[in-house]
């Protein structure tokens, strides 16, 4: 089990793609920082949709989206401290 | 001994993400750790024939890339799917690699202790 970890807005950066591309069914992805933006996106939110999507949640409320993206699993930093320890490693993209 | 894959996604010259990544991978498995690459996206484009970066005084990593088997870097893969999108040919690549599917280069993920985006 991986967890793929998305720090760069998909406008910006192949990060997502690529994570999309190799990612396996039991993986998480961990949305942080500019990534968080790209849920705002139907297309984005289609093509994420059937994995476990995490996001930051400072970075969500940083951003003024909790109402838009309410509809996403957010975590604190130390949920995210105690998923690197569940998963085999993290792979920042 | 740790089994260390480092993943090249981006074109070389236009920044130093090529030849951090190779300078890593170089110096890793001086140091007896299992290297292992990953040239997908634009990151193939560090394997093209007939680079000249010394044209824009871009530094010529380029021809390091030889030096991996002398450094016991056996493992080499190249994403079939990017070398689709950038209508690339085995024959362009310069290098003994092994043109590995999606699947194949996701399996290895789980295989290796770290990855490493570059």
């Amino acid at each position: 089990m991986i967890l793929h970890h998305i720090q760069v807005s998909a406008a910006q950066s192949a990060a997502l793609k690529l994570c999309l591309r190799y990612i396996n069914s039991t993986d998480s992805i961990l949305l942080s920082s500019n990534a968080v933006n790209c849920l705002l996106n139907k297309e984005w939110q289609s093509r994420l949709s059937g994995y476990n999507i995490l996001v930051l949640e400072d970075d969500v409320i940083a951003r003024g989206l909790q109402s838009r993206l309410s509809a996403f699993k957010m975590i604190s930093y130390a949920d995210f401290v105690a998923l690197t320890l569940t998963h085999n490693k993290v792979i920042s993209w | 001994m740790k089994k260390l894959c480092i993943v090249f996604s981006q074109g070389p010259h236009g920044n130093a993400k090529g030849r951090e990544a190779l300078d890593l991978a170089l110096l890793s498995a001086s140091f007896e750790q299992e290297v292992s690459l990953v040239f997908t996206d634009e990151g193939i484009l560090n394997l093209l024939k007939h680079q000249s970066p010394e044209t824009v005084g871009a530094k010529d990593y380029i021809a390091t890339f030889g030096a991996l088997p002398l450094y016991d870097v056996e493992t080499i893969l190249v994403c079939e799917a990017a070398m689709e999108e950038l209508e690339l040919a085995e024959h362009d690549i310069k290098l003994e690699v092994q043109f590995s599917s999606s699947q194949a280069i996701a399996e290895h993920f789980n295989h290796v202790d770290e990855v490493l985006v570059f």
